[in-house]
């Protein structure tokens, strides 16, 4: 598992929408076609997507495109640059978490926010893997912020 | 062969230690008392020492480890002194502190039998448990409830319950007071037979009340009667040499011994139940129990962290003190270390032997334990400092970096003065990715805009910018930015630096108030933006090859600049033309060292903030936050141009600016440079910013207003500034004869420079 100096970039497409239609495209075909893509899907809120593209976000962004904006025309699809991120495992996280929040991961896999160490944090829990993933501009202070390999809290 | 011992160092002596043993411990065996009675039970601040730099820690409670260091810390009444005064500035650090939050449905404090059994039957119960037991300090329990709790191994445990505190603290033994008490070798009887089970030779005791538990090598003599005193022994007069006691007929017996064990009685350790009433807090076992009220104390020192004596506590009687927490403020017996964990049964009993009856002790609050600046600060982090795209390129230009409004951005790279010649003369690149942007869409923006901002939006055509400011309700200036239409429902919004935050929040609020069918993206970390800026700036970005024509003043267009999707906004925030190009932040490296690579034969050159601020202030415009107050609406700004209620409906602040009106303005937000024929100011030097702006001369002269922003105008040749000044009651202008710093100085109209805008706009 890399360490807190592999955190970078992560490719992405962001979609701000009607609730109801997000709900009814990822119902539909849009769940699957992602899936097939490898695209990650994060609801940070109702309206609010944020997908992990695995390679160049052309067809996520067009599979966005046609299968939301014929339900909301309002809605807003945008290539995202502003999040950056790392891989960990979820053990250590669970415990940086518990170290530096005023929460605790809940046992179950899924998307976690809220503040650790000082920073806006997102986590996705995923098995034994967490990803943690803050605001490309503090990508800085969450290298800085991680524990270095081997000094995770035990 | 070299058998190691190991060794703690106190006050500079080399002392053994042995398997198990706290510090308080080992200092014994090794002869090291400390005055007081001594429990041993972490009740009482008798045993305080500095730990390795830890100041007021107590002794029994900490672990001896090998290379320990203690320096013995006097208690009462202050530091003799012939102490030798602590270094200053030694550094003493015992690195960060572990902190983490625990969870569980019950947490049990208190390892006596009852709290025990009681984690046993909650385990049963299948409750998630923890019991913290005598080998955990509890330094303070809240709402929740929730304890702060210093565990075995230094880690500071927020432990949060989901059902109750239990606590089961059991009692503390009530210490003596009557003159002697300070002398050393006086023991709790509890106290008397752990550490004679430990090993340290107490010597013939004496014990007085309750006579401890037998241990092994302790040779107790028990007295009878009432405790009259404690003497000094002949040859160590800081010692206790003899007790002496009372018998029922009257006679006082003296008893030569070398260590005195008193047992005197229990109280209920009642300070966390104290601090959890009103709270799911339950006490059990003898931390439940009455206890016993010690007789009335007649002679002695009542309270050994503030040296509270019975005199004291007379004193404070006479002056008429009849409750509990008062005569604790009056005296500050009970405001010390153990936070009248020794002396609160003593108080009381003075109280009621006065005929007061028994109001219990006073209210505790955290913290109940000392806890380290530390611990204090343990799992608190700064709030992080945000890097744009070009962070990296600032830095490797040799950009002098600072922090401003929760962003790392470039002061100054090397001579601000060819940075603001190459804005005004040639052109300049400026990195403004700490902007506030936003992206709004939905059937509801126009609405939603309209009653954001106080001028008309729906007549804003596409493509078209417009300068807006965002007021609260109250009217003051929150924030201020371009609102860019870039379709019939969907905009790009744009705030300062410092006030995205809070102008999110206002944006987000209103949506939900007032107009929900819109979406809101926020851009402002996903995007860079690069303001290319001067006269040249139209020729600099011609070379690298804008898709589309560029926009006019304040026009917008989406297209890409040297192959990145830009969205180029025309604006001057310097005077000059300006281009700003926001884009996706991977791409803003790319795209800056395309515009220096191209502008270089142009002389381009970036520039900082303290090169920006002086553009800005020459075009006399506001930054909110710094040259506006939480009251600064837009009269009193001077930018009554800014709202247009003539035109729209309601908006956010209408109804107070309607409001006040008609009040008479007593400051205004103006614009000041030096007043003719006056000294003025050195060649590049300016009034500081926040300097006093005086009316009047010589001694009759009064406070009228402070400067906002101050800067030296290179275009210009002398200062120029913003300042609050005081109006005139009767003509409501400025007052007359102002002056800085004892040089002249007139209201002028702003911009200073180039009023008309013909530079921006060309």
């Amino acid at each position: 598992m890399p360490g807190p100096e592999a955190v970078a970039v992560l490719p992405a497409v962001r979609v701000v929408a009607d609730p109801v239609a997000l709900d009814g495209a990822l119902a539909r075909a849009l769940g699957a076609r992602l899936a097939d893509l490898g695209a990650r899907v994060l609801r940070l809120a109702p309206d609010d997507l944020l997908v992990l593209v695995p390679g160049p976000d052309g067809p996520v962004l067009g599979a966005l495109h046609e299968e939301i904006l014929g339900l909301d025309h309002h809605a807003i699809v945008a290539t995202e640059s502003g999040f950056a991120g790392v891989w960990c495992f979820a053990g250590h996280v669970r415990r940086w978490v518990a170290a530096n929040a005023d929460w605790l991961l809940p046992a179950a896999d899924g998307l976690s926010q809220g503040q650790v160490a000082g920073l806006p944090v997102k986590i996705l829990v995923d098995g034994d893997e967490a990803l943690v993933l803050v605001p490309t501009p503090i990508a800085h202070e969450l290298a800085q912020r991680l524990p270095e390999e081997g000094r995770w809290p035990a | 062969m070299f058998a190691a011992v190991p060794h703690l160092v106190i006050d500079g002596r080399l002392v053994e230690l042995a398997d198990g043993d706290d510090v308080l411990t080992a200092a014994l065996r090794a002869g090291i008392t400390p005055a007081g009675t001594l429990c041993g039970a972490g009740d009482c601040p008798n045993c305080l020492a500095e730990v390795d730099g830890i100041a007021y820690t107590r002794m029994c409670r900490t672990p001896a480890r090998p290379g320990t260091v203690v320096r013995l810390q006097p208690v009462h009444p202050a530091p003799p002194p012939e102490l030798p005064a602590s270094p200053r500035g030694r550094p003493v650090s015992a690195g960060p502190v572990r902190a983490e939050l625990v969870e569980v449905d019950v947490a049990v404090v208190g390892g006596d039998p009852a709290g025990r059994a009681e984690v046993a039957r909650l385990e049963a119960e299948g409750r998630r448990v923890l019991l913290a037991d005598d080998r955990y300090d509890v330094a303070g329990l809240y709402e929740g409830p929730e304890l702060l709790v210093r565990s075995p191994d230094g880690t500071l445990l927020r432990v949060e319950t989901a059902h109750e505190v239990v606590v089961a603290a059991g009692a503390a033994e009530i210490h003596p007071v009557c003159p002697g008490n300070r002398l050393a070798g006086i023991v709790t009887a509890r106290a008397a037979t752990r550490l004679a089970a430990a090993g340290v030779d107490l010597g013939p005791v004496v014990a007085v009340g309750t006579p401890p538990a037998p241990a092994p090598g302790l040779d107790v003599t028990v007295a009878g009667g009432g405790l009259v005193r404690f003497e000094p022994a002949a040859h160590e007069p800081g010692r206790v040499g003899a007790v002496v006691t009372r018998q029922p007929d009257g006679t006082e017996i003296g008893h030569p011994c070398r260590t005195v064990a008193v047992g005197l009685g229990l109280v209920p350790r009642a300070l966390l139940a104290g601090m959890g009433q009103g709270l799911a807090v339950r006490v059990i076992g003898e931390a439940a129990g009455p206890g016993v009220l010690p007789p009335p104390p007649a002679e002695g020192v009542v309270c050994p962290c503030s040296g509270t004596t019975v005199a004291d506590l007379e004193a404070v009687w006479a002056r008429g003190f009849r409750e509990v927490e008062l005569v604790k403020r009056a005296s500050l017996a009970g405001t010390g270390t153990c936070q009248g964990a020794v002396c609160m049964p003593h108080v009381r009993s003075f109280l009621a032997s006065r005929g007061v009856a028994d109001q219990g002790s006073f209210t505790p609050r955290p913290l109940v334990r000392q806890i380290t600046m530390a611990e204090a600060a343990a799992g608190w982090a700064p709030p992080p400092v945000h890097r744009t795209g070009l962070d990296a390129e600032h830095r490797a230009l040799g950009a002098r970096m600072d922090r401003f409004g929760g962003w790392w951005r470039p002061w100054r790279y090397r001579d601000p003065l060819q940075e603001y010649w190459a804005v005004r003369e040639g052109v300049s690149l400026g990195d403004v990715g700490t902007l506030g942007r936003f992206l709004v869409s939905g059937p509801d923006v126009v609405d939603l805009l309209e009653h954001l901002y106080p001028v008309p939006i729906a007549d804003l055509a596409v493509g078209r910018c417009r300068y807006a400011v965002n007021l609260a309700e109250s009217g003051a200036v929150l924030d201020d930015g371009m609102v860019c239409r870039l379709g019939e429902h969907r905009f790009l919004l744009t705030f300062t630096t410092g006030g995205a935050g809070l102008a999110e929040a206002s944006l987000r609020d209103w949506a939900a108030t007032v107009a929900p069918r819109v979406r809101i993206l926020d851009r402002t970390r996903s995007w860079g933006a690069i303001n290319v800026t001067g006269p040249l700036a139209g020729e600099l970005l011609a070379r690298v090859g804008p898709a589309d024509p560029l926009p006019p003043y304040l026009g917008h267009v989406e297209t890409s600049v040297y192959g990145v999707p830009c969205q180029v906004l025309r604006l001057s925030f310097t005077g000059e033309v300006s281009y700003e190009l926001h884009h996706d932040i991977s791409r803003s490296v790319e795209l800056w060292r395309a515009l220096l690579a191209a502008g270089r034969d142009l002389g381009v050159k970036p520039h900082g903030l303290d090169t920006l601020f002086t553009l800005r202030l020459e075009k006399g415009h506001v930054i909110v936050g710094m040259d506006t107050e939480a009251d600064s609406t837009p009269r009193r700004l001077g930018m009554d141009w800014a709202v247009k209620p003539a035109a729209k409906g309601d908006f956010v602040g209408r109804a107070a600016l309607e409001r006040t009106a008609g009040i008479p303005l007593d400051r205004r937000l103006v614009g000041l440079v030096p007043a003719d024929g006056g000294p003025g100011w050195p060649p590049g030097t300016a009034p500081d910013e926040g300097a006093v702006i005086r009316s009047g001369a010589g001694a009759g002269s009064g406070y009228a207003g402070h400067v906002t922003s101050s800067r030296w105008s290179p275009m210009l040749g002398h200062p120029v500034l913003l300042g609050w000044v005081a109006l005139d009651e009767v003509t409501g202008e400025p007052v007359s004869d102002l002056a800085i710093d004892g040089r002249p100085v007139r209201v002028a109209p702003t911009p200073f420079l180039d009023p008309e805008g013909d530079r921006a706009r060309a």
